[in-house]
C-alpha cells in the first residue's frame, strides 16, 4: 500500500483497520477506533477489504493507551520543531510502533514538509538513500527506524556511511515499557550499542530539553570532519509526554563549528617542500566536502602544475577526470614529494617514496578519528610531515603559503606540459582499449558507458552510483568536469549500497534539474534495490538505473576459481555459490512490477543506444527508469 | 540457461582442426612427456561452454577474450604451449590449473582461436570517436577556466 493510502485525511488504511478490528474485540482501543471499524476500507482499486482471518493473522497487540488522556501538545511535536531547525528536507521512514508518536507529529504538526517523509521499504535502503543524498546535496538527511529490528536492518547502511565519512542523522524509536510479546524485543537496554562501532555519537535523551540538546550536538558532531553518521534513541513515552508549557521549551541555537585546520607552521613547511619539489604528486582521498574543496584542489594542482592521482576508486568530488593534470604524470614521473590529502591508506606509496629518497606530506582529519572496532585504515604509515586537520579547510592556507614563496614558474609550466602530454597519451590508450569487444555480446562495459555518454552529452548529468564494479570506465569515458558529476563509492565495500544510494543522490539532484544516472551491478540490485526503486517511483524521483548484469558475484567467481587452481582441484565447479543464473533474474520485469518503466535484458550492443534513449525520455519527464544490460564481467 | 547457451554459435567462426606441435614454449612443460602424449583434437563448440560455464575463464578474460585482463586474442601459443601454460602457470596473476584435463584445454584453445582478434577502427565507432574528440577539445582549451562540458 502506498503512503498516499495512509494519508491522515484518507479512509482508514488496512493496517489501522486490522488493528482496530482486533483491538476492538479485545476492548483495548479508544472509542475513536470503534468508529474506524465501520469506516470503509481503502477505496483504491486493487485494495481489498481484509477478512477476519487476515485480522487475526496480522493483529499486533497495541501498547495499552486505552483511556489515556488526549494530549494536545505531545513531546513529539517539540521533537519536530527541533528537527525543522536542522533544515532537513527529507526523512526516510519505514514505519514502526516505537516511533508512532514522532511519525504522527511529522505528518500533522510538521505538515510533512522539511522534513518530508520518504517511504522506504527497508531500513538499509533508507540509510543508503540518506548516504547518497548527503553527498549529492551537501547536507545530511534523516532516517527514522523502529527499535532493534529497524536499527539492525539499517546497520549496514550506517556502516557504509561511517566508512565513507558521510553524515547521516539517524533516529531510532525505543519502547520504554513494552508489554506485548511482539514489541518486547524492540526495546533494548542499550539501543545505541547495536551500531556504536560505526556512528560518531549516540545518545538516548531522558527528557525533551535533553532531546533538543542531543539533536543539535549529534548534528554538529556528524558534520564536523571527519564526518560520520550519528544516532539518537527516542523514547516512546517521551514522544507521548504532554508539554506543560511550550514557551518554556526552546529549540537551542545551531552554531556549526569551523572545521579543524592544519597547524600554520606545519602548513608553511609543507608549502616549502612542495614549492621546491621537482616532481610533486597530489593524491586526494575523500577531500572535498563542498564544491569549494573541488575548486581549491584544482587551484593547487594548477599552481604547482602537479599531477593528481585519485587512485583506483577515486572519490566523490575529487578532481576533474579530463583535466590535463589528472593522472599519475606518466610512467616516467617519479615523484619526489607526495601530498596526500585525506588518505588513510598510504603505506605502499610511502614505502616506494622512502626507497627513492622522496618525502611524503599527509594532511588529514583522519588523525582526529577515534579508535573503532572496525579498522578501515591501513597500517601505520611513516610519512615525513603529518598534519592533523581537514584537507579542504587547510588547502586555502597551503595555497597562500605556496604563492608567497613564488617559485620557478617556467619550471612548473614545463612540468605541466609533460604531465599533460602523458595524460593525453594515456587517454588515447584508454579509448583504443575500449574498442575491443565493442560488438561483443554480452555487452562490453566501455560500450555500455560510451553509449550512455552519447545519450547524455547535452544534459546536466550526474552519476549517482559508485564505479567499483565498472572498472573505472565511467571515469575514463565520462568527463567529470564539475563537482557533482560523480557521487563516489559506498565506502565500506559492501554490496547493496549502489541502488538505494542512487535514489538518494537522484533525489538531491532533482532539486537542481540534473539528470541522475546509476550504473549498478546485478548483485548489488538484488539486495534492497527493487524496494528502493519503488521509493523512486512513489516519490517521482527521476533516475536512470542501468543494471550492469554480469549474472554473477563476479569478483568472487575469480577469487574462488583462483583458489581452486592454486589448490589444484575442483576447477570445474567454482560457479557453485558465485553465479546468478539458471534462472537468470529478469530485472526489467521486477522493475515493472514496482511501477517503473524498464527495458531488458539487452545483450545486443546495437540495441543499447535506442533503449537508453527511450528510458532517458522517461527520466527527463520526471520518473525513474531501468535498463537491464547483460554485460561482460567488467 | 547457461551463459554459453545465450551466446551466439561459434561454429561459423570456428577453426576446426588444431594442429599439435610438440613445443613447450619454454613454460616448464616436459617435452619428453608431451612427445609421448597422443595428439589432441580441439573442438571449439565443446570449448565454448567450458570457457564460459565450467571453468569460468570468462570471468577474467571476457566472453570473447577481448575485454578482460589480460586480453586473450590473438592467442600466440601453440596448443601444447597453451596447455602447459594453463596447467603450470608461473604467473602470480593466474594460478596453475593443474587439474583441468588436457582435452578440455585443447577444446578451450580451439574456442579461443575461433574468436575474433581485431577491434573495429575508431572511425567506425561514432560513440567512442565522439568521446575522444571531446577529450582532445577539452585539452586544447586548457588552461582556460571554462568548463569544457562533456
Amino acid at each position: 500500500m502506498s503512503s498516499s493510502d495512509d494519508a491522515p485525511t484518507s479512509a482508514v488504511g488496512r493496517r489501522d483497520f486490522l488493528l482496530g478490528a482486533a483491538a476492538g474485540a479485545a476492548a483495548l482501543v479508544p472509542a475513536a477506533s470503534d468508529a474506524q471499524q465501520t469506516a470503509p476500507a481503502a477505496e483504491r482499486s486493487g485494495v481489498s477489504r481484509p477478512t477476519a482471518s487476515d485480522a487475526r493473522a496480522e493483529f499486533v497487540p497495541p501498547e495499552p493507551r486505552a483511556g489515556a488522556p488526549i494530549v494536545a501538545t505531545p513531546g513529539s511535536d517539540y521533537m519536530v520543531d527541533v528537527l525543522k531547525a536542522l533544515d532537513f528536507d527529507y526523512v526516510a521512514v519505514n514505519p514502526g510502533s516505537a516511533f508512532e508518536g514522532l511519525h504522527e507529529s511529522l505528518i500533522t504538526h510538521g505538515g510533512n514538509r522539511k522534513p518530508e517523509i520518504l517511504t522506504v521499504l527497508h531500513e538499509e535502503a533508507g540509510a543508503a538513500m540518506a548516504h547518497g543524498y548527503a553527498k549529492a546535496a551537501g547536507k545530511p538527511m534523516m532516517t527514522l527506524m523502529h527499535g532493534t529490528v529497524g536499527l539492525l536492518h539499517a546497520s549496514m547502511g550506517l556502516f557504509q556511511a561511517w566508512a565513507d565519512r558521510v553524515p547521516v542523522f539517524a533516529v531510532v524509536g525505543q519502547l520504554r515499557n513494552p508489554t506485548s510479546v511482539v514489541n518486547r524485543p524492540h526495546s533494548a537496554q542499550d539501543m545505541g550499542s547495536i551500531v556504536r562501532d560505526f556512528v560518531k555519537v549516540d545518545d538516548q535523551p531522558a527528557d525533551l530539553e535533553h532531546f533538543g540538546e542531543s539533536a543539535l550536538r549529534a548534528y554538529t558532531i556528524g558534520r564536523t570532519p571527519p564526518m560520520g553518521p550519528t544516532l539518537l534513541v527516542v523514547d516512546s513515552e517521551l514522544q507521548e509526554e504532554a508539554i506543560a508549557d511550550r514557551t518554556k521549551l526552546r529549540v537551542p541555537k545551531l552554531t556549526m563549528p569551523s572545521p579543524p585546520q592544519g597547524d600554520a607552521g606545519a602548513v608553511r613547511e609543507a608549502a616549502r617542500w612542495l614549492a621546491a619539489a621537482e616532481r610533486p604528486l597530489i593524491r586526494p582521498g575523500k577531500l572535498a566536502r563542498t564544491p569549494a574543496g573541488w575548486d581549491r584542489l584544482v587551484e593547487l594542482a594548477e599552481l604547482l602544475q602537479a599531477p593528481v592521482d585519485v587512485g583506483t576508486y577515486g572519490s566523490w568530488q575529487d578532481f576533474p577526470s579530463w583535466h590535463p593534470l589528472y593522472g599519475t604524470g606518466g610512467p616516467g614521473y617519479k615523484p619526489d614529494v607526495i601530498l596526500a590529502l585525506e588518505q588513510n591508506d598510504l603505506a605502499a606509496a610511502v614505502g616506494a617514496m622512502r626507497a627513492a629518497g622522496g618525502k611524503t606530506i599527509s594532511i588529514s582529519a583522519e588523525y582526529l578519528f577515534q579508535g573503532h572496532n572496525i579498522h578501515d585504515f591501513a597500517g601505520y604509515t611513516e610519512v615525513d610531515l603529518a598534519i592533523a586537520g581537514d584537507g579542504e579547510a587547510t588547502l586555502p592556507a597551503l595555497i597562500d603559503e605556496i604563492k608567497k614563496l613564488g617559485g620557478a614558474t617556467r619550471q612548473r609550466q614545463a612540468r605541466g606540459l609533460r604531465v599533460a602530454a602523458a595524460h593525453k597519451t594515456q587517454r588515447e590508450q584508454e579509448i583504443d582499449a575500449a574498442r575491443y569487444g565493442w560488438n561483443a555480446s554480452p555487452v562490453s562495459v566501455p560500450r555500455m558507458v560510451a553509449e550512455l555518454a552519447r545519450q547524455v552529452q547535452n544534459d546536466d548529468w550526474a552519476i549517482v552510483s559508485g564505479h567499483q564494479f565498472t572498472g573505472t570506465w565511467q571515469r575514463r569515458l565520462l568527463n567529470h568536469d564539475t563537482h557533482y558529476r560523480y557521487n563516489g563509492d559506498c565506502g565500506g565495500f559492501g554490496i547493496g549500497y549502489d541502488t538505494p544510494a542512487s535514489v538518494g543522490g537522484a533525489l538531491a539532484h532533482r532539486a537542481h534539474g540534473r539528470l541522475a544516472v546509476g550504473i549498478v551491478g546485478d548483485g548489488d540490485f538484488n539486495f534492497v534495490g527493487p524496494g528502493a526503486l519503488w521509493t523512486a517511483a512513489h516519490h517521482k524521483i527521476p533516475l536512470l538505473l542501468v543494471i550492469h548484469n554480469n549474472r554473477a558475484y563476479h569478483a568472487e567467481v575469480m577469487l574462488v576459481q583462483r583458489t581452486a587452481g592454486r589448490r589444484g582441484r575442483g576447477s570445474g565447479q567454482m560457479d557453485i555459490g558465485t553465479v546468478i543464473r539458471e534462472p537468470a533474474p529478469d530485472y526489467a520485469k521486477i522493475a515493472q512490477g514496482y511501477g517503473v518503466y524498464a527495458e531488458g535484458p539487452i545483450s545486443d550492443p546495437g540495441a543499447l543506444g535506442p533503449a537508453f534513449e527511450r528510458a532517458l525520455a522517461r527520466v527527463r519527464a520526471g520518473e525513474p527508469a531501468l535498463v537491464d544490460v547483460v554485460s561482460q564481467p567488467r | 540457461m547457461s551463459a554459453h547457451a545465450e551466446r551466439r554459435s561459434v561454429s561459423s567462426r570456428a577453426h576446426r582442426a588444431c594442429t599439435v606441435a610438440f613445443v613447450c614454449a619454454g613454460l616448464g612443460a616436459s617435452a619428453a612427456l608431451l612427445a609421448q602424449a597422443p595428439a589432441l583434437l580441439g573442438d571449439p563448440q565443446r570449448g565454448a561452454p567450458l570457457f564460459a560455464d565450467k571453468y569460468n575463464c570468462y570471468a577474467c578474460h571476457g566472453f570473447d577474450g577481448q575485454t578482460g585482463e589480460r586480453r586473450l586474442v590473438p592467442l600466440n601459443y601453440t596448443q601444447d604451449g597453451f596447455i602447459a601454460f594453463v596447467q603450470k602457470s608461473p604467473l602470480p596473476q593466474m594460478p596453475a590449473f593443474a587439474d583441468v584435463p588436457a582435452q578440455d584445454l585443447a577444446d578451450i584453445y580451439a574456442y579461443i582461436r575461433s574468436l575474433p582478434a581485431d577491434a573495429p577502427p575508431l572511425t567506425d565507432l561514432p560513440a567512442l570517436r565522439g568521446i575522444l574528440d571531446r577529450r582532445l577539445e577539452a585539452l586544447k582549451r586548457y588552461p582556460e577556466k571554462k568548463k569544457p562540458g562533456l
